[in-house]
C-alpha cells in the first residue's frame, strides 16, 4: 500500500497568550491510499488542529507531506469537509456549487458537466433537488451536497471534521451508510474526525484514538469484519474498549 | 429525502400585500386631508392636489422645456456618476483586501470623506472646476463611493470564514477569491451601500443644481427654482417635488427592491 501522506514530528503550538502549550508535540503518522482513518479523542485534544494542519489552514513544524509535496498552504488535493452546515456557497444552487468544484478541475463542457452533476447527486439521493438554493434544504442534506462537493474536487485525500456531529441519530446513520458506500466503492483516501465510537468502528478501516496531551494513543487496523453493524461479533467488545480509553484519557 | 421538493416563496405574500393596502389606504388619507385644507383655506403657496397634478401634467408638454427634459438631464447625471461610484467601490475596496497598505490608507480616506457631506464640496468644486455637470458629477461620485466603501468593507470583515476557507481550500487565486467568494458572500452590503449611496447622491446632486441656478445646468433643481422664481409656478414646484419623489420610489422598488428579491432574497441571506 504506497503512503499518501506522511506526516512526522509535527507540533503545533497557537500564538495565544493562554495557549502556550502545544496541543500537537512530535505527532507522527503515515495514511496509505484508499484508507479511511478514522479520529476519535476528548473534547479539546486536537482532531481539529490535526486536520487544519493537514489541510493548510495552519503554520506547524514538523512535516507534513502530501503525495510528495510539502504542506504550505491549502490546496485541492486536501479537501476539507466542515462541521459547519454553512459551507455551500449560498449564492450558488446545489448542482451549480458542485459545477464549481467541478470546473475547478479542468471540466469545460457542459455535458459532461451535466452528466457528473447527474451521477454525484444521484449517489447522496439529491438529484430532485438540484436546483434548490443551499437556504432551501436542511442541514443532513447540505452536508451530503458538500461531500458530493468535496468528491467533484477528486482530491487525494478527504478530510472530515465531524460533518454528521449535529444530526439526529436516524440521518446520521443513513449518512454514514451513503459515505461508507461512495468511499469503498471509489477507493477515497479519508480521514474522518468523530466523537461517536459508533461512527469510527462504522466507518473506519483504522481508528486513531488521541489523549488530552494530543497524543495518538491507539492506532490499528478496525479488526471488524465489514461492513459493520452492532450486531457484528466483537463489535460489543470493541467499542467498550474505546470507550474506556477515552473515559480514561478524559479524566 | 420524504416528499418532493416544494419551493415555498409565496408563503409569505399575503403579509406583504396586507403591508402595501394598509400604505396606500394611508397615502389616500393624506391625500384627502392636504385636498381639503388646501381648498378650504385657499392659501397661494399651498394648492390642492388636483391644481398640482394638471400643473404637472401640462408641463410634460409645456412650450418651456418639458419637465421631463430636466428630469432626464438628472437622473443621466446620477446614473453616470453613480456607475463610476460603485464600480471604484469595488475595486478599491477589493485592492484593500488585497494589500495591506493600500487597505490602511484606504480606511483612512473613507473615515475622512465619508463623513463629509458633498455639498460641501461645492464651493471648491465651483471655484476649480466651475459651476457645471462635471462639479455634479463629481460630487455624485463622493455621495456613492465613501458609503459604499465603508458598507463593502464591513461586508468583507463580516463573511463567515468558512467560506473563506473553502475558497483558499479551492486554490482560488485573488482575483477569483474577490469574485467568487468575497463579494457574493457580502453582496447584502453591497446592495446596502448603493442604496445609501443613491439616496446620498440624489439629494446632492438636487442641491447642486439648485445652488448652481439656470445658467449652468438644465436639471430638475433649475427647474424648481425656476418655478419659484422665473414662472412663479407654484403648483409647479409641488409638481417637480413629487415627482422627484416619485423617481425615488421607482428606484426604490423598480430597481433595488428587484436586485435584491433576485439575488440576497433568493439566497437565503437577508429575510
Ligand atoms: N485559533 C485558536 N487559537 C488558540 N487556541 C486554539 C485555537 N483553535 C484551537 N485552539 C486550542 O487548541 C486545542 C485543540 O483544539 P481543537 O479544536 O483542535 O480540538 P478538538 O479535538 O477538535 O476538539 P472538539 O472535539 O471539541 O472539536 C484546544 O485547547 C483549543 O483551545
Ligand atoms: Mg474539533
Amino acid at each position: 500500500m504506497s503512503d499518501i501522506l506522511s506526516i512526522v514530528d509535527l507540533t503545533k503550538q497557537y500564538a495565544s497568550p493562554r495557549g502556550k502549550a502545544g496541543v500537537l508535540n512530535n505527532l507522527n503518522l503515515t495514511v496509505g491510499k484508499s484508507e479511511f482513518v478514522c479520529i476519535l479523542g476528548p473534547s479539546g485534544c486536537g482532531k481539529s488542529t490535526l486536520l487544519r494542519c493537514i489541510a493548510g489552514f495552519e503554520d506547524y513544524q514538523g512535516e507534513i507531506v502530501c503525495n510528495g509535496h510539502k504542506v504550505k498552504k491549502p490546496s485541492i488535493d486536501r479537501m476539507m469537509v466542515f462541521q459547519d452546515y454553512n459551507q455551500l456557497f449560498p449564492w450558488k444552487t446545489v448542482e451549480d456549487n458542485i459545477k464549481y468544484a467541478l470546473k475547478l478541475r479542468g471540466e469545460k463542457d457542459s455535458d459532461a458537466l451535466a452528466r457528473k452533476v447527474e451521477e454525484l447527486l444521484h449517489n447522496v439521493g439529491l438529484y430532485e433537488y438540484r436546483k434548490f438554493y443551499p437556504h432551501e434544504l436542511s442541514g443532513g442534506m447540505k452536508q451530503r451536497v458538500a461531500i458530493s462537493r468535496a468528491r467533484a474536487i477528486n482530491p487525494e485525500i478527504v478530510l472530515m471534521d465531524e460533518p454528521f456531529a449535529a444530526l439526529d441519530a436516524i440521518t446520521r446513520n443513513r449518512l454514514q451508510w451513503n459515505l461508507y458506500e461512495i468511499s469503498r466503492r471509489e477507493k477515497v483516501t479519508v480521514m474522518f474526525v468523530t466523537h461517536n465510537i459508533q461512527e469510527a468502528i462504522t466507518l473506519g478501516s483504522r481508528v486513531l484514538i488521541m489523549n488530552s496531551n494530543g497524543e495518538i494513543v491507539v492506532d490499528e487496523q478496525n479488526p471488524l469484519q465489514q461492513p459493520v453493524r452492532p450486531s457484528t461479533p466483537g463489535y460489543g467488545e470493541l467499542w467498550d474498549r474505546y470507550s474506556r480509553i477515552l473515559q480514561g484519557e478524559e479524566g | 429525502m420524504t416528499g418532493w421538493p416544494v419551493s415555498n416563496k409565496f408563503l409569505s405574500s399575503k403579509k406583504q400585500y396586507t403591508g402595501i393596502a394598509v400604505q396606500l389606504v394611508f397615502l389616500l388619507v393624506c391625500g384627502i386631508a392636504w385636498q381639503w385644507y388646501a381648498t378650504s383655506r385657499n392659501i397661494m403657496g399651498f394648492p390642492p392636489l388636483d391644481v398640482i397634478v394638471s400643473h404637472l401634467v401640462d408641463s410634460f408638454t409645456s412650450p418651456r422645456q418639458p419637465i421631463l427634459v430636466y428630469m432626464a438631464h438628472s437622473f443621466l447625471l446620477i446614473v453616470e456618476g453613480m456607475f463610476i461610484g460603485a464600480v471604484a467601490a469595488v475595486i478599491l475596496s477589493g485592492l484593500s483586501v488585497l494589500n495591506n497598505v493600500i487597505g490602511a490608507i484606504y480606511k483612512l480616506l473613507i473615515s475622512i470623506f465619508d463623513l463629509l457631506p458633498g455639498v460641501a464640496l461645492l464651493p471648491i468644486l465651483m471655484i476649480t472646476i466651475g459651476a457645471n455637470d462635471m462639479s455634479i458629477l463629481i460630487l455624485v461620485i463622493h455621495s456613492v463611493l465613501w458609503p459604499m466603501s465603508r458598507y463593502i468593507m464591513d461586508g468583507f470583515r463580516m463573511i463567515p470564514k468558512t467560506y473563506i476557507e473553502v475558497g483558499k481550500n479551492f486554490g482560488l487565486g485573488m482575483y477569483r477569491m474577490l469574485v467568487d467568494v468575497y463579494i457574493p458572500a457580502s453582496f447584502a452590503n453591497v446592495l446596502s451601500g448603493l442604496k445609501v449611496g443613491w439616496a446620498r447622491a440624489w439629494r446632492g446632486l438636487i442641491s447642486a443644481e439648485m445652488i448652481f441656478g439656470a445658467a449652468q445646468s438644465a436639471g430638475i433643481g433649475v427647474y424648481i427654482n425656476n418655478a419659484r422664481t422665473i414662472w412663479l409656478d407654484y403648483p409647479g414646484v409641488y409638481g417637480a417635488i413629487f415627482l422627484i419623489i416619485l423617481v425615488g420610489v421607482i428606484v426604490e422598488y423598480g430597481f433595488f427592491h428587484v436586485i435584491e428579491c433576485r439575488t440576497v432574497k433568493k439566497w437565503g441571506m437577508i429575510k
